[in-house]
């Protein structure tokens, strides 16, 4: 009950910033231009034509849903990444500015436990980034289902993999602030974990460049526990361009990054509880 | 003591959490697509295909159609097709490459059928000519009336194709014909071409093509076009039976198509390309859109009916319309065609394996 408190003050604090309201304005703005620019030409469930600002984008006929997987998918990388950068960027200061001196002692005075207040910050701002993923995923499932008829929700999981995928992100840079209570230290932390994410996806291709020894081996056992950023992209392009995807991997890359988090959210858990402020 | 007992419990848990996130995701594969079908349509002539076409033409004095005016010329052409074009120009005529459809999964199972059955075909032929149609056999063409075999005859008895068929010479070909009984002709030229005809009239055209004594039309059959495993042209009226379910598409499509080039790839799953042309640009455009809409309605069908194999298949079909002219694409799923043609009952008997 008392991390729901912090919870709803951490999403109360990130309406009343005028950051998020530009946000939700420019993927609003965004949203209109793809909607008016885009002219679909639908005959009898197949796509005749499609024209982006009046240009010819793709003259062949052929289904819908098969017509549209580019736009579907490049839109789902689009959001993912979005929200990755976006989200680190701006949910950067929520961490130090809890820690702030004064309100850390004010909140600690409450009955209110150091998880507690780790937990309901961390969930709060999930909450946050797992709402504008959905924005931008079902604005753009809505505007091209008005248009063509055809509604693709695999876009919503797409919407739903970038949330996933922020999750373990944020929960390092909540837990850097801890460390060091400085919002562009955290941004920098977050930003860090996206691109070493991109790369652990890539593991595998990278490990294949290496002559086996000390090097290859530490780099193999420090990309294997990182969230697999691109991998997770990969899966979301494809779940939006309804293509198939393995489902027992997308649970293993899924299922492993909520533990990330959960182990970061763990570590971060005890460096609060033996820290003095 | 506790509370510290507790600070360390939680780190504790951060180092067993992290060696299961390892764990869970070790090790990462750099493509998660499910396996992704790969379908190459045959739309264009590719390089083995022109060697083997290369390799095909010979030196022919043809009796070559310039316009009104026809003229004796030394060409360079495959004979097969310059044979073919005559019969061509009537209808529908196809070309099976045998030599490579003999390692398509396709071809394997039209063989194992022609070679299990009680009497097979094959036998019966190799025993009247000592032609092995497995070994000797590069390609088949058929048109109107029409059967054209090339490969390696220089062994072969022809005369025992027909009964009591006398050889006669000319130019180049041998001709196998029995004055006496109407029926059956056969002619071969230059021993790797073996013409098959119901009449003489079609076997003196494709002799006299080949001979130079008929006029020859590059036209007809544009070289460049032979590729696929099997290519050709169909006749309108029968490519537009060949929308069941969808009677309006194939009334259309008889209204507006007046050429259908057709090429299959059978390397795997069964590609087909369908070029289709015709004279009214505005027609072609409307069946091009309606064609397109009968695929997609196809495809839902499939998707329906649960034949998640046909749908995912016919996620590659579309149609590219062009200027007086269209290109169809559609694949076919290898299990489709092995139910319809495994049992062997499109020879005639069901009780083959």
């Amino acid at each position: 009950m008392t991390v729901l408190v912090v919870y709803m003050d951490v999403i109360r604090e990130a309406i009343a910033r005028k950051w998020f309201l530009a946000l939700a304005l420019s993927t609003t703005i965004a949203l209109a231009i793809v909607g008016l620019a885009l002219r679909l030409d639908v005959v009898d469930g197949a796509l005749a034509a499609s024209r982006l600002f009046g240009q010819i984008l793709d003259s062949d006929i052929k289904s819908i849903d098969i017509a549209l997987r580019p736009v579907f998918q490049v839109g789902a990388y689009a959001v993912y990444y979005i929200v990755m950068v976006t989200g680190v960027f701006g949910c950067s200061g929520f961490g130090p500015s809890m820690l702030a001196p004064g309100r850390i002692e004010h909140l600690l005075s409450l009955p209110v436990r150091r998880i507690e207040l780790l937990l309901g910050t961390y969930l709060g701002v999930v909450t946050i980034s797992s709402v504008i993923a959905m924005y931008g995923t079902i604005g753009l499932v809505l505007i091209l289902g008005v248009k063509t008829g055809y509604w693709n929700w695999g876009m919503i999981s797409a919407g739903w993999l970038a949330a996933i995928s922020f999750a373990p992100i944020y929960a390092s840079m909540l837990v850097s602030s801890l460390i060091v209570r400085s919002a562009p230290f955290c941004g920098l932390v977050g930003i860090s974990l996206v691109t070493a994410g991109i790369v652990a996806g890539y593991r595998e291709n990278l490990l294949a460049l290496w002559e086996p020894g000390i090097g290859r081996t530490a780099f193999e056992l420090l990309m294997a526990p990182l969230p697999k950023i691109s991998s997770l992209a990969q899966i979301a392009g494809h779940s939006a361009a309804s293509a198939p995807i393995d489902p027992g991997e997308m649970a293993r890359l899924v299922a492993g990054s909520s533990v990330f988090a959960a182990a970061v959210l763990a570590f971060g858990a005890w460096l609060f509880e033996k820290k003095d402020f | 003591m506790t509370g510290k007992r507790r600070r360390y419990g939680w780190l504790v848990l951060a180092a067993l959490l992290l060696l299961v996130a390892g764990w869970l995701m070790w090790p990462t594969r750099s493509d998660t697509s499910a396996q992704q079908r790969e379908i190459t349509f045959p739309n264009h002539q590719r390089s083995h295909e022109r060697q083997r076409l290369a390799g095909r033409r010979r030196a022919l004095t043809l009796l070559n159609k310039l316009g009104e005016t026809t003229q004796q010329e030394q060409l360079e052409r495959d004979p097969l097709l310059v044979a073919l074009s005559g019969a061509a120009a009537k209808g529908t005529h196809l070309v099976f490459e045998v030599e490579a459809l003999k390692d398509t999964p396709i071809g394997q199972i039209v063989i194992d059928c022609l070679t299990n059955a009680d009497s097979s075909p094959l036998d019966k032929v190799e025993e009247k000519t000592g032609i092995s149609l497995m070994d000797s056999v590069d390609r088949i063409a058929g048109a109107s009336g029409l059967l054209l075999v090339e490969g390696d005859f220089s062994g072969a008895k022809l005369e025992g194709l027909f009964d009591g068929a006398e050889a006669t010479a000319k130019g180049q070909t041998t001709i196998y014909a029995n004055p006496d009984a109407p029926g059956g002709q056969a002619a071969v030229w230059n021993k790797q071409l073996l013409i098959l005809t119901r009449d003489r009239e079609t076997l003196d055209e494709a002799i006299g093509l080949l001979e130079g004594e008929v006029p020859f039309d590059d036209k007809t059959i544009d070289e460049e076009n032979s590729f696929g495993e099997i290519y050709g042209s169909l006749d309108v009226e029968q490519a537009a039976g060949m929308f069941p379910g969808s009677s309006d598409v194939g009334n259309r499509f008889a209204e507006a198509a007046e050429r259908v080039e057709l090429h299959v790839d059978a390397s795997e799953d069964v590609a087909i390309v369908a070029n289709v042309s015709g004279g009214n640009n505005d027609a072609l455009n409307e069946l091009a859109r309606a064609v397109g809409g009968a695929l997609s309605l196809g495809r839902i069908k499939a998707r329906a009916e649960g034949d998640d194999d046909l749908a995912e298949l016919l996620d590659f079909a579309s149609v590219d319309p062009d200027e007086g002219a269209f290109e169809m694409e559609v694949a076919l799923p290898l299990q489709f065609l092995e139910d319809k043609l495994a049992d062997c009952r499109w020879m005639g008997n069901s009780n083959q394996p």
